[in-house]
């Protein structure tokens, strides 16, 4: 893969790349990489994501990121490690780094808590990934997690719940995700499938924030310009899914967070 | 005789993992007395751990709360009350299809 035209690499981009480089079979190599983008490569561990884990004194490895402005591309294992313990420290370095509104702790540990759970309870995946940038001057965070599990059109085939409303295509299956229709209701109530699109409300409508999710062949987008989910062409396709989210440091006057829970 | 359970001891002061509400459920199996969960200095709970949480309450009938922060009560309200409500489900998103490179393009530039 040749990068010599290459003069920015976008989080949304930079770290699915990475993640499809560890995932795949085949070797592949970036040649003729601009010497500050290969900087920023080994900076944010692009060839070789940094796998942390609950034993490692992660407080002290990140420590040196709080005067920089991105945390590099983090691997972990998920259903295993002590995947809570992982999010409090990952989030405070964060938080720290963008020097955020102290409104956003509780709506930031929501949206993180929430999407990483999803890992955990539908991916089947074995490793989750987690990549943040913070932009400054758009005063945001982008914010991208992934998984190498099943996508989530594969979760409701698995499941059994909605075929005929899916009808074999994943872009309405990622609809009905995103709108709130859960594999794993209780045969008696509908008392799940709230975390993404309660995130995605509050995200969006409450703190002016875009979500976007790549899930199989489909992608899903919602932000100020409209709420869509996309059937890709055939041969684009990601294997797990992978959301990512941009999270404004200053919350809106009048942003209640109680609101966007249910 | 009550018996308490100090959550910020058994699971942690941050608690996000649905799959957390397991510890209580082991913690409490067996136990006939009146289980009381102590949430002093438990700083955040998630909306799925505490949906599962509900589920364990629905299992055993003799668990109660204290010492919820105003943070952990409004989230126990929230959820709560979602659970007896009829569920509305959203459905303001649209679908579109691309079948080539070019039409991808032109809509993800727009992000």
């Amino acid at each position: 893969m040749g990068l010599e035209e290459l003069t920015f690499f976008h989080p949304f981009y930079l770290a699915p790349l990475s993640i499809y480089k560890q995932s795949i079979k085949r070797h592949v190599k970036c040649i003729n990489i601009p010497v500050l983008i290969s900087n920023y490569f080994d900076l944010v561990h692009f060839e070789n994501p940094l796998f942390i884990t609950e034993n490692m004194g992660l407080d002290t490895i990140l420590e040196p990121y709080i005067e920089r402005s991105y945390i590099p591309i983090c691997k972990f294992e998920l259903c295993k490690s002590n995947i809570d313990g992982l999010q409090s420290v990952l989030q405070k370095v964060i938080l720290k780094q963008s020097n955020s509104d102290k409104r956003i702790i509780s709506p930031f540990s929501y949206l993180l808590g929430e999407i990483v759970d999803n890992m955990n309870e539908h991916s089947k995946g074995k490793y989750g990934y987690i990549f943040s940038q913070y932009l400054k001057k758009e005063k945001c965070i982008d914010l991208v997690l992934a998984d190498d599990g099943i996508t989530i059109f594969s979760s409701y085939v698995n499941s059994g719940k909605y075929m005929d409303e899916i009808n074999g295509d994943e872009a309405i299956a990622l609809k009905l995700a995103t709108e709130g229709r859960s594999t794993k209701n209780r045969p008696d109530a509908e008392n799940r499938g709230y975390g993404i699109s309660s995130s995605k409300e509050m995200l969006v409508e409450g703190l002016s924030g875009s979500f976007f999710m790549l899930s199989g062949g489909a992608f899903h987008r919602h932000d100020a310009n409209g709420n869509v989910s996309v059937k890709l062409p055939d041969t684009i396709n990601w294997n797990g899914t992978i959301v990512l989210m941009r999270i404004p440091v200053q919350v809106p006057k009048g942003f209640d967070y109680y609101n966007y829970v249910r | 005789m009550d018996k308490i359970f100090k959550i910020s001891e058994l699971i942690s002061t941050d608690i996000r993992s649905r799959a957390n509400a397991n510890i209580i459920r082991s913690a409490i199996d067996g136990i006939n007395e009146r289980i009381v969960l102590d949430f002093d200095g438990v700083c955040f709970i998630s909306r799925s751990f505490t949906d599962e949480l509900y589920n364990v309450l629905e299992e055993h009938k003799n668990i109660s709360f204290t010492n919820t922060s105003d943070n952990i009560k409004a989230m126990l309200d929230a959820v709560e009350k979602g659970r007896k409500s009829t569920r509305n489900f959203s459905n303001s998103s649209e679908i579109k299809e691309f079948h080539d490179f070019a039409s991808l393009s032109a809509f993800l530039a727009t992000i």
